[in-house]
């Protein structure tokens, strides 16, 4: 089984179904699921005791986990010093601490399984160090370092844990974002092109692959940072 | 592993010297350095720990399926389990004490 947080829409959305449609057993997490085409769980990432609990309740019943993508996370564009304090601490609590608590009620799982792979979500963001996206960007940078480090401490069960960062990929995160500020983002890509979701689904593939299975630790960006 | 009569009366306090039996039996199949005995005081964090980190993860699986037999769930997560000082994790006593007080925290 492959879990995919932030399920319901967007990248998370188009990760589940090409999943499932290449014959994966996905169980899709998101706070309103909607009706899909894979097996869904409501979940709020940042309530870990409820992570917990479905990861005893898939353990319990005998389901193995290969993999876990973690994919739910907001946005919000501004400026450094009139940051909401609110929407500050929801995009700590949401983008980090719903990748740390997922990644921490999953892994044993993986590591039951025998090993297998986490994915876990930046942003070009966090590389560029956007005006605009200070808080944003932090969260994204702090998934980065934490998957770098837990990289290292499941080395020895064979889970890979690596982070995709994508550039302005049209989803619904990109609401309010100009066309002269996503130009300017993808001019700082390598390939300047707007890629797609599907373009980051195929890397998710890529990483899921027993292929990569020396890939670990690491950070990759669509497209390219120059 | 014998367990001494000295062993068993340290941990007598406890109440359950089966538990006790049970966690060390697990603990010891995981060690790699078996040359010297367990015992109630053997440190499972720290310097002189006898379990590696990767095999201190190993023990919470196993401590998490010993719960499933129990019909309890174990929580290494808990604030016990976080510092050094007041850790679950400090010596096996204190391991065995904390999945008790779990197990009848859910009773």
């Amino acid at each position: 089984m492959i879990i995919v947080t932030g399920a319901s829409k967007g990248i998370g959305l188009a990760i589940a179904e090409r999943l499932f449609s290449k014959g994966e057993e996905v169980l899709g997490l998101s706070r309103n699921p909607g009706n899909q085409i894979f097996e869904t769980r409501s979940l709020d990432v940042t309530d870990f005791a409820d992570l917990k609990r479905i990861s005893d309740e898939i353990r319990l019943t005998g389901r193995k986990v290969s993999a876990v993508i973690n994919v739910a996370g907001i946005a919000s564009m501004n400026i450094a010093l009139m940051a909401n304090p609110f929407v500050s601490e929801k995009l700590v609590k949401v983008n980090f601490l719903g990748t740390v608590y997922s990644s921490q009620a999953f892994a044993p799982l993986i590591i039951r399984n025998g090993g297998g792979s986490i994915i876990n979500f930046s942003t070009i963001a966090a590389a560029l160090n956007l005006e605009g996206e200070s808080i944003y960007a932090a969260t994204k940078a702090a998934i980065e370092n934490y998957s770098r480090t837990l990289a290292k401490e499941l080395s020895g069960f064979k889970v890979n844990v690596n982070c995709i960062a994508p550039g302005p990929i049209a989803t619904d995160l990109l609401r309010g974002v100009s066309q002269d500020q996503i130009q300017e983002i993808v001019d700082a890509q390598i390939f300047k092109i707007q890629f797609q979701v599907q373009d980051v689904v195929d890397i998710v593939d890529l990483l899921l692959d027993s292929k990569a299975k020396s890939l670990t630790g690491q950070t990759f960006h669509i497209g390219g940072v120059r | 592993m014998i367990i001494t009569s000295l062993m068993i009366e340290s941990v007598s306090d406890m109440g359950d010297v089966l538990m006790y039996e049970k966690i060390l039996k697990i603990i010891e199949s995981l060690r790699l350095d078996k040359s010297l005995p367990l015992t109630p005081q053997t440190s499972l964090i720290g310097s002189e720990r006898v379990l590696d980190s990767l095999l201190l993860v190993e023990l919470c699986l196993k401590l998490e399926d010993l719960a499933s037999e129990l019909d309890f769930t174990f929580d290494w997560t808990s604030t016990e389990a976080m510092s050094r000082s007041a850790s679950m994790f400090r010596d096996i006593e204190s391991l065995v004490i904390e999945f008790e007080s779990q197990l009848n925290q859910q009773k």
